[in-house]
């Protein structure tokens, strides 16, 4: 018995994500750099490639589906493709993440810059290091690379808090900051959720190469 | 590593209270050929196993050995015991056709007598000596109804079973089984002669039954072991390689060749 045809799908679907993921991964530096560089129209070059990520998922998602109803995988197999399903559209919404920063960094990036710059290019750039390794710890089924973004997803979630506190304080004392203040939170509330997102990545991962659900792992000792 | 044996903990910790059969250290030859090694299998009240494994394996010698059909075969013996309700069904003092009574059996090719429907839903009732016509007729409606027949038969009843269709008539050797109230149901390949319809209703069959049956089932279609069977145990050679919950069998099975086999990928 061989599964030859089975195999050709999977390793199509594996380098549809992979063209997917390092989109993705553009985007999300790209989103950084708009700010880091001070070039709006990097932001703008995200928005553009938000629809291609959106068409990738369509794809994504229909090969899988064919793949349940026409192969009926199991094991191995059939964990591939359910990761596959649910990383796709973990991917739509980190770029989904990224076009609203970008957005956003296109009416501030102009403007005269205040204390935030440093906060702002920490958080983005610990993000995108989350999201760069959770995408390597699927294309390498490395699960302690996978392991280590949900371990190091605190460091974006503290950067979050502490940025958050330092913002709000600035805009009780000078109500001119506002404007720019409340983008600035929506920001890094941004970042912030791409980081989950890079996390529940490296969760698919392990799950599609050990088997078992790393989320939530006090449900498991129910059974 | 075929020797490596894996149990789920979640199997080994409900086959205490609700074990039906209780199988140990069971090995089966055919005259000088040994086709079983050491089985080791414990099956729960009122759940379906699946057995599993390519052909040759010694699935259907396992299911025969249930009920001791394979004492027919010339030059067969076994070693090591095979447990129904906690009674060693090897031991001299086991009554074997009790035991046969108990233990119903569904074949791969349905083989109805040629006879009325009716004569062949209620034959084991006949040669168990019962004449009571009242008893007689209740039973072979209930049976009919449990193996979700009745409505499609009960105007024919005293016509040959032989003009049934073929899912028909697989699930009239269900009725037939089911007629003396056992209390284990063995199927092997029940479906691998029907349509997709028929083998649904089997399915479905076989699902409303565990309510009230504990179920062994022999499948060689993967899909059909998952969508049926609460435990799946898969054989390779005569040995049990692995047996667990079918979730974690066909999700994440524990052994490379129980994973090579049900993916497709075997040899
Ligand atoms: N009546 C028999 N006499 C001798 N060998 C048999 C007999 N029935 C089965 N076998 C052998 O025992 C092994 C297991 O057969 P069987 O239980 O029918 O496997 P399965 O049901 O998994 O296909 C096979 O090698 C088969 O050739
Ligand atoms: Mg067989």
């Amino acid at each position: 018995m061989n599964q030859i045809h089975l195999d050709e799908e999977l390793q199509g679907l594996r380098t549809g994500l992979a063209i997917m993921a390092g989109e993705v991964e553009r985007m999300v530096e790209l989103t950084r750099d708009c700010y880091l560089k001070r070039n709006a129209a990097l932001g703008t070059t995200v928005l553009d490639l938000d629809r291609s990520i959106d068409i990738h998922e369509i794809e994504l998602e229909k090969k899988c589906l064919d793949i349940l109803a026409l192969r009926a995988p199991f094991a191995t197999d059939l964990r591939i493709v359910a990761s596959t399903l649910k990383i796709i559209s973990e991917l739509e919404r980190i770029g989904d993440h990224s076009v609203n920063i970008s957005k956003r960094f296109i009416n501030i990036v102009n403007q005269p810059s205040t204390l935030d710059d440093k906060w702002i290019n920490e958080i983005g750039s610990e993000a995108l290091k989350l999201v760069k390794r959770s995408f390597d710890s699927f294309l390498s089924k490395n699960v302690d690379l996978a392991r280590s973004v949900i371990t190091d997803d605190d460091i974006v979630d503290k950067l979050y808090a502490k940025t958050y506190d330092e913002v709000l304080k600035i805009m009780q004392k000078d109500p001119g900051a506002v404007e720019r203040g409340s983008h600035i939170i929506l920001i890094i509330k941004n970042w912030e959720r791409i980081a989950d997102q890079a996390t529940n990545i490296a969760e698919e991962v392990i799950f599609m190469v050990e088997g078992h659900n790393a989320k939530h792992t006090y449900l498991d000792q129910r059974d | 590593m075929v020797n490596e044996r894996i149990t789920d903990s979640t199997t080994k910790n409900a086959t205490n209270d609700n074990e039906v059969i209780s199988i140990q250290n069971f090995n089966f030859f055919y005259g000088p050929t040994q086709a079983l090694f050491n089985i080791d299998l414990s099956v729960n009240q009122h759940t379906v196993m699946a057995l599993i494994g390519p052909s040759g394996c010694g699935k259907s010698t396992l299911l025969r050995s249930i009920n001791r059909m394979n004492d027919l075969i010339d030059g067969a013996y076994v070693q090591g015991k095979v447990m129904v309700n906690g009674i060693d069904i090897y031991d001299k003092s086991c009554d074997v056709i009790e035991l046969r009574r108990n233990i119903g059996m569904v074949f791969q090719k349905s083989n109805p007598f040629p006879k009325s429907i009716f004569e062949n839903v209620c034959y084991g009732l006949r040669i168990a000596g019962i004449t009571d016509k009242e008893f007689i007729e209740q039973s072979v409606e209930q049976s009919l109804r449990d193996a979700g027949l009745w409505d499609e038969v009960k105007d024919r009843l005293r016509e040959n079973a032989m003009g049934l269709s073929g899912g028909q008539q697989q699930r009239l050797c269900i009725a037939r089984a089911l007629c003396v109230k056992p209390q284990i149901l063995l199927m092997d390949e029940p479906c691998s002669a029907l349509d997709p319809i028929a083998t649904t209703k089997i399915e479905e069959l076989i699902f409303n039954l565990k309510k009230s049956y504990t179920i062994i089932i022999v499948t060689h279609n993967m899909q059909q072991a998952a969508r049926v069977s609460d435990f799946t145990s898969f054989f390779w050679l005569g040995k049990l390689i692995e047996v667990g919950k079918t979730e974690k069998i066909f999700t994440n099975p524990s052994i490379k060749i129980t994973e090579d086999y049900i993916s497709g990928r075997f040899g």
